[in-house]
């Protein structure tokens, strides 16, 4: 499953935004799509097609050096906008402009990474909140992206707010807060939910947060009969 | 999945185990080229048999392997002289299972760039990452690929080198599916080492790997020798199994090289040439997780 050139590109939260640290790269995959996940040191975020274009390693297995990226295999360095910089093996030659990885659209906001594999959206994401939305936990199910929004409205009452966001208010730490969860279609058979609690900094709400989407997490496997 | 094999793959031999090692598992199924197999022993040496049909398929017994073909009648398997001179020491080692494809397994067994960042202390050093020009080419009197004039310095070449040396290196593909090198040997010298790599294609991305050495070294136990071989080919079977796509790409353009890469060029044009499709794409890269 990949978008096509028809459907208009849209925004998917991939994760927190500490699922990739500043000096750290990742692998995350959107709609059957690869992308490597990075940060400089200083922290700026990047969202690549997860492949080197000299031999095809994953550049998610990539160093991250100051502001570029040093691919494993042949250390060779892409800077900010994916533009080669320099080949090891030939440290005198300059490569060309053409040599470049593939890259897509990021954001972050409300303390989640945003993806948008088909350029960027007119508009930007959506907000996960309205007071201060707090990312608490991701977990992966073994289910696609309709099924696992089926089961979410079954099992806890979730509603659709807008494409790939749904919203719920369970009881946390006492009172009813808007948790917004939002769903990555990683490919046809497994998804990824990512979990926002709206209200505000409250360590004590958030664990609280955290300990409702294991639950979760563990109802959905013990319907499916699917250790997820 | 069988139904993709081309005839010059069909016609190779291919490793199956080294002698002792067979012994130690048989009798044991694998398959070949996404066939299953059974191997055994019996009285008159190791027996190799289709598990679909019962056929049994012929082996071969050189350079301390035992080797199978999916062909009645396989190409004759090629020539190292070194085997028959003595003096060297023989040392398999393997075998180790990697999810990729048997050529990429070889070519990057033929990759000299990559030391510094994959066997860092080892075979090369990020202070010296240059490759100096080398000569690559077709053979077309032998049928192989030939890579001369090949050198670098390495930190640790060999188990037995104690300090870091520059390495003059010669490459040799002598079947899709098997490589050798042949580097100066810290043992002696003047003389050159080998190292063999044999790679049977259990599926298409999925390939059993065997080294083997073939080495002037009197004085590091086959312990150490195998470690050092083990401990280089899992650097590199983190590599392969996070290079995308597994198929050894052969169209122009889905990967990018530059003149580090000339064996790996020819390596992939010999196959070309050779109507290869086994183990290899010629399409876009996959990029479904």
């Amino acid at each position: 499953m990949t978008t096509t050139d028809s459907e208009p590109s849209a925004w998917y939260v991939v994760g927190g935004w500490t699922h990739v640290r500043p000096g750290a790269a990742c692998r995350v995959v959107l709609q059957g799509v690869e992308i490597a996940l990075w940060r400089t040191q200083a922290g700026a975020l990047h969202a690549w097609g997860n492949r080197c274009p000299h031999r095809g390693v994953r550049l998610s297995l990539g160093i991250v050096k100051g502001d570029r990226l040093a691919c494993r295999y042949h250390g060779w360095h892409y800077d900010e906008g994916g533009r080669c910089r320099f080949m090891p093996a030939h440290p005198n030659l300059d490569p060309p402009a053409t040599l470049a990885v593939a890259h897509y659209a990021t954001q972050e906001q409300d303390e989640a990474i945003w993806v948008a594999l088909g350029g960027a959206p007119a508009a930007p994401p959506l907000r996960l909140g309205t007071d201060r939305p707090a990312f608490c936990r991701s977990i992966h199910l073994s289910l696609g992206a309709e099924a696992a929004a089926d089961m979410l409205a079954r099992l806890t009452g979730a509603a659709p707010v807008a494409p790939g966001l749904m919203q719920v208010w369970p009881e946390i730490a006492g009172s009813d807060r808007a948790v917004t969860l939002a769903v990555q279609p990683i490919d046809e058979t497994t998804t990824a939910l990512h979990v926002f609690l709206d209200g505000g900094p409250d360590a004590a709400a958030r664990l609280a947060a955290v300990r409702w989407t294991v639950d979760v997490r563990w109802r959905i496997g013990s319907e499916t009969g699917v250790e997820a | 999945m069988t139904d993709r094999l081309d005839d010059f793959t069909k016609n190779q031999w291919v490793v199956i185990d080294d002698e002792d090692g067979l012994v130690r598992r048989a009798p044991f199924e694998t398959s070949l080229f996404s066939l299953p197999i059974g191997v055994e022993t019996g009285a008159d040496g190791p027996r190799v048999h289709r598990l679909d049909t019962g056929e049994a398929l012929p082996v071969l017994r050189r350079y301390g392997y035992v080797w199978s073909a999916v062909d009645v009648a396989p190409r004759p398997l090629f020539d190292i002289p070194e085997f028959d001179e003595g003096g060297r020491r023989f040392v398999p080692c393997g075998p180790v299972g990697v999810k990729t494809s048997a050529l990429r397994v070889i070519e990057n067994f033929l990759d000299i760039a990559h030391f510094p960042f994959v066997h860092p202390g080892v075979l090369g050093t990020e202070d010296e990452t240059e490759v100096i020009p080398y000569r690559a080419e077709i053979r077309r009197d032998v049928d192989e690929v030939w890579a001369v004039d090949c050198g670098f310095f390495q930190p640790k070449a060999m188990a037995a080198s104690s300090a870091g040396v520059h390495v003059d290196y010669r490459y040799r593909v002598a079947q899709p599916c098997s490589a050798v090198l042949y580097k100066s040997s810290p043992g002696r010298a003047g003389a050159f080492d080998l190292i063999g790599i044999l790679a049977r294609p259990l599926d298409e991305t999925v390939s059993e790997v065997h080294a083997w050495m073939l080495m002037w070294d009197d004085t590091s136990s086959d312990e150490s020798l195998l470690q050092f071989q083990q401990e280089i080919f899992l650097q590199d079977r983190i590599i392969l199994e996070n290079q995308i796509p597994h198929l050894l790409p052969l169209s122009a353009g889905m990967e990018i090289p530059t003149r580090a890469d000339a064996t790996s060029i020819a390596y992939r044009r010999w196959l070309k040439d050779h109507g290869v499709t086994w183990g290899t794409c010629d399409g876009v890269p996959e990029v479904a997780s």
